[in-house]
């Protein structure tokens, strides 16, 4: 499943997908795939990536019942 | 003695070889996911290998125009080569900080130089020796095949990420 709060966050932050890759310390190709859903990051990725995007892990990578 | 020689002359090069990648603080750094699908691309060429090498004892005899040893580096280079495209096509194979550019150069080279000297051999018909392809001749056009290979997926899947991001 696409992460689509992931990117518009990224978005409203005015990152590149190559920005918060260098931000956490990533490839971007490890960003494009977490936001595409082809990859479920580790829980201490998933940190970096809340703490460099100033959000929590609720607002990025809870998934909502509907 | 030359040959016990030669092992510990080899193993001191490895050996120090080895600690230098190791301690190198230039090595490429992967991060989680790379790591990951690099562990499958070793499963994919290891499993090539194995295929690759039950189809030679079937294949491969006396009279095979390509000797037993030409056929165990070519399977070598393919296994490697598998795995080598499998990271370039998943965006794994060069590290978080890489030069993809330069590196793409050099292989490129390599593999030019290597086919201009694959594609002399057979135009001088000095390719086959004994109407068969030995190790030693095929060398040239093993290794540049393999390196313009690398270099041209490097640029297919570099063009593929531009379009996708755009």
């Amino acid at each position: 499943m696409k992460n689509l709060k992931m990117k518009s966050a990224r978005a409203a932050k005015d990152l590149t997908q190559q920005g918060l890759a260098d931000l956490v310390g990533v490839s971007r190709q490890t960003i494009n795939a977490i936001e595409k859903g082809d990859y479920n990051p580790t829980i201490s990725l998933c940190i970096r990536i809340c703490k460099a995007l100033g959000r929590t892990l609720d607002d990025l990578f809870w998934e909502d019942e509907e | 003695m030359i040959g016990v020689g030669v092992f510990l002359v080899l193993f001191v090069i490895i050996c120090t070889i080895v600690i230098a990648v190791r301690t190198d603080p230039d090595k490429p750094q992967y991060d989680e996911r790379q790591v990951l699908v690099q562990y499958r691309g070793y499963k994919y060429a290891a499993f090539t290998g194995i295929i690759l090498n039950l189809a030679s004892a079937f294949i491969v005899s006396n009279q095979s125009v390509v000797t037993a040893p030409a056929i165990m580096y070519m399977i070598a280079f393919i296994c490697i080569l598998v795995f080598v495209l499998y990271c370039i096509f998943k965006g794994v194979y060069f590290g978080i900080k890489d030069k993809w550019k330069s590196a793409t150069v050099f292989s490129a080279i390599a593999g030019i130089i290597n086919l201009y000297d694959a594609v002399t051999q057979i135009t001088r018909g000095s390719f086959l020796q004994d109407g068969k392809v030995t190790l030693e001749n095929s060398t040239n056009l093993v290794i540049g095949i393999f390196f313009t290979a690398i270099a041209a997926s490097t640029l297919i899947q570099h063009i593929r990420e531009r379009v996708s991001t755009q």
